[in-house]
């Protein structure tokens, strides 16, 4: 793959593959962006996705195929073991229309408010620390730590978007 | 049928004898309870037949969840936040999305997780909850409703596998007695 155009972190807004509805992940360097997991490929959960970079510029995922197992033949063998083979990819991608931090932060509200047990924290709901809390409370904090965000790094630490994998 | 069950029963301890199970098979988890249950049965020794069988049977429920660890993956590697890992769990059938995780072996309160957040947001620490309620009631009293007693606890916050595991040791304690009042 040719040098990835991208000024990193890229946020991911991943579609609809079933078990979970829309998703967020982050791409923190090339590779985590040109290797994926085998549920990752064979489920497409990235095929589609809307990737958005820290300059705001944004492509869509079209095509992704993989070139073989990725890592040492130990990590193979590990992977095969844990059921978690990785892959090298050839992914296509084309440009979209550049978004706006505000966008950007609009449409990641809208995966949380679609989503909200995605980002939930059973633990604290379920009172383990303390008194129970209120989910909408926690959601809405949640949302507030996006809209703040001066940053897209900073939207993605704010509510520890998952690696994409 | 009780009676051809007697009679099935007599027939099967007047036959040669199956004998008991060898030092290597008797660690067979399944096999070697299962046999030593059987010979047990055969000689009249029903109460070690009896816990014998409990044993065969309490040990296919961790077997199972071993089956079910490899077929669907217990250790997730790559990113371990709690969005990460619930996304994954649900994804290979785990739990469904939406259902509560009790972090049932290593809290997430604990000095543990605290040191090293992420590390127990693994499979083999989250039990799926039938209802954020029972969650609720393991830590504390939820909504109206109090907190469990600590069977209550035990019961709704363990895994199977490891109620299992407990069980089996119990009932090898209770065995263990047994043997030795025989002999």
């Amino acid at each position: 793959m040719s040098e990835l155009p991208f000024r990193w972190p890229v946020l991911g807004f991943g579609p609809d593959v079933g078990p979970w509805g829309d998703f967020l992940v982050y791409f923190a360097k090339p590779s985590d962006f040109e290797i994926c997991g085998s549920w990752t490929l064979e489920h497409g959960a990235r095929l589609g996705m809307h990737l958005v970079d820290s300059s705001g510029n944004c492509w869509e995922i079209q095509n992704i195929r993989s070139l073989g197992p990725a890592g040492s033949p130990l990590a193979q063998i590990i992977g095969a073991i844990f059921r978690q083979r990785r892959h090298r990819l050839d992914v296509e991608f084309a440009p979209k229309e550049p978004m706006t931090l505000d966008q950007v932060k609009t449409r990641a509200i809208d995966v949380i408010d679609a989503q909200p047990h995605q980002w939930r924290d059973d633990e604290a709901i379920a009172g383990e620390a303390g008194a129970p809390r209120e989910e909408s409370q926690m959601l809405e904090a949640t949302k507030d730590r996006v809209r703040r965000a001066t940053s897209l790094q900073e939207l993605i630490e704010s509510v520890d978007v998952p690696l994409a994998e | 049928m009780w009676a051809s069950g007697r009679d099935a029963l007599a027939s099967f301890q007047e036959a040669d004898p199956i004998g008991h199970p060898g030092a290597l098979e008797s660690f067979v988890p399944i096999l070697g309870s299962g046999h030593e249950a059987l010979a047990d049965l055969q000689e009249g020794n029903y109460r070690g037949a009896a816990l014998n069988g409990a044993l065969a049977v309490l040990d296919a429920v961790p077997m199972e969840a071993a089956g079910n660890a490899i077929r669907k993956g217990a250790w997730k590697g790559g990113s371990t936040t709690w969005n990460a890992t619930r996304k994954w769990m649900a994804g290979r059938g785990y739990f469904e999305p939406g259902q509560h995780g009790h972090h049932w072996a290593v809290s997430q309160d604990s000095a543990l997780a605290r040191w090293k957040p992420g590390w127990f947001n693994q499979p083999w620490n989250i039990k799926p909850m039938p209802s954020p309620e029972i969650h609720g009631r393991i830590h504390g009293p939820y909504r109206g409703a109090d907190q469990f007693g600590l069977l209550g606890r035990y019961w709704h916050g363990a895994p199977g596998w490891w109620k299992a595991v407990n069980a089996d040791a119990g009932v090898r304690a209770v065995k263990s007695q047994t043997d030795q009042g025989r002999q």
